[in-house]
């Protein structure tokens, strides 16, 4: 569902304009600004407090009641795997947030699924009909996730000719697969399931034992716990897709990092907004 | 025989009158049964079983078919965003239905807000709006009850004495 039939009167946006939008913040009090491809551009007028509520009422389909677990965490997702990330102020219980009231700002990440774009890095991630163990590193916005699920999709679907493999994804933040109500709304492929809302390495210690995956896929590792489940993966002999934030080789080295894959795809963002990658393995030489 | 005819004729349109005057009760307490339905089903539904509000809207059989109709439409209006909340939704869509039933002015008000509850922002506040409003049926309708009795009571005896003194008059 685009995100164009969620917004009021007020908001609207065409078709062509959804299509290059990355992000819509709305604050209130303050114009909405659209965060496109090439730029931002702002609103005409400012948002008032019933256009705040009216927004959210569609977010939502008039049920944030149902939402309320998600929005703890500070955001949800919406069917059409759109994220919105929410402000205001947090009801406090015991020292956990138990909802957040008086909303005052949105930002709707707006999610485009970008298909066949992972199919060129393919070629050199690929081991016959396996994969070897792939992280995809960039920093924050370049589009690791965007790469990592049409990998999941292609590998899961067999779609670059190969056999279909079983993937099992942990999204921990409902990015990769944007599942609404548990369904995933982002295409994964026909052989792929999905844990949504959990954390990473619980997940993958459950998928483990539950789904007896090929691949386990997920988004942002980076802490220890996250190292230890991979490895458990790894030794299981389950293959492992991830992302980790990172810029070059070394800092990957620096932290540690480079013993969690067999190869590692370096993502990056033209001026143009076009991306370029490169692949290395384990030891720090150049693939492609 | 004309004569006969004729005050029977009287007689019975006077007891028309109050039977219609009952039967306007009683469908008023059936829609009251009809709203403390829909609210214990809200209760079930929406917190039990985590439902979407305008799912439950558009498939909740509150056992009134006139009220459901009304109900389903309102969820297909929601669903395409024609109202910016849903209190304003509730009000505009069941107001008109349950104006149509003479329910005294403070009752309609209640019960034209009683919806607004299915909205609210957390579980908590809406089981607790659920519960008043169940309470503020409950209070309705034993006053349409008595109502009821009363009209029973009175409207029948007076309008069929009425009829018969039509008719005397007439005759």
């Amino acid at each position: 569902m685009g995100i164009e039939n969620y917004l009021p009167k007020c908001m609207a946006v065409t078709k062509e304009q959804t299509d290059r939008l990355e992000e819509i913040r709305v604050r209130t009090n303050k114009p909405v600004e659209y965060i496109m491809d090439n730029g931002s551009t702002l609103g005409k007028r400012l948002i008032s407090e019933e256009n705040m509520e009216e927004l959210l009422n569609y977010l939502t389909d008039y049920s944030w009641f149902n939402y309320v677990s998600q929005i703890r965490q500070g955001f949800f997702t919406i069917r059409g795997g759109h994220r919105v990330g929410v402000v205001g102020r947090a009801d406090l219980y015991d020292e956990k947030i138990e909802n957040i009231n008086d909303i005052s700002g949105v930002n709707i990440r707006v999610a485009h699924e970008y298909k066949n774009c992972a199919m060129e890095i393919m070629p050199f991630i690929r081991k016959g009909n396996d994969i070897y163990d792939t992280v995809f590193v960039s920093p924050p916005g370049v589009g690791k996730t965007t790469y990592l699920r049409d990998a999941i999709r292609i590998i899961a679907g067999g779609c670059d000719g190969s056999t279909a493999m079983k993937v099992a994804v942990v999204d921990e933040r409902s990015e990769i697969a944007a599942c609404y109500r548990g369904v995933p709304q982002n295409d994964l492929g026909g052989r792929c399931d999905v844990l949504d809302n959990c954390p990473k390495a619980k997940g993958m210690r459950m998928l483990l034992r539950a789904m007896s995956p090929q691949i386990i896929a997920v988004d942002e590792l980076g802490g220890v716990e996250d190292e230890e489940a991979v490895e458990l993966s790894r030794k299981s002999g389950v293959r492992i897709l991830g992302t980790i934030h990172a810029k070059e080789f070394d800092e990957l080295k620096d932290k540690g990092m480079t013993r969690l894959a067999e190869r590692f795809v370096f993502l990056q963002k033209g001026a143009g907004g076009e991306r370029a990658f490169r692949v290395y393995d384990n030891r720090g030489n150049k693939v492609c | 025989m004309l004569k006969l005819l004729g005050s029977f004729f009287i007689i019975l349109g006077c007891g028309g009158v109050a039977y219609s005057k009952l039967i306007n009760c009683k469908r008023r307490i059936e829609l009251l049964d009809s709203i403390e339905k829909l609210l214990y089903k809200g209760i079930y539904t929406l917190l039990g079983q985590q439902q979407n509000t305008i799912v439950f809207f558009k498939t909740v059989n509150c056992g009134d078919d006139a009220l459901n109709n009304e109900l389903v439409k309102m969820g297909r209006a929601l669903e395409q965003h024609l109202y910016p909340n849903g209190s304003v939704a509730w009000r505009e869509c069941t107001g008109k239905f349950f104006e149509l039933y003479g329910f005294r002015e403070e009752d309609f008000v209640t019960i034209s807000n009683c919806g607004e509850a299915f909205f609210e922002k957390n579980q908590e506040e809406i089981l607790n709006g659920l519960k008043r409003n169940l309470n503020l049926m409950q209070i309705i309708r034993e006053y349409e009850i008595k109502q009821q009795n009363d009209t029973r009571k009175v409207w029948i005896p007076i309008s069929i004495l009425g009829g018969i003194v039509f008719a005397l008059l007439f005759v």
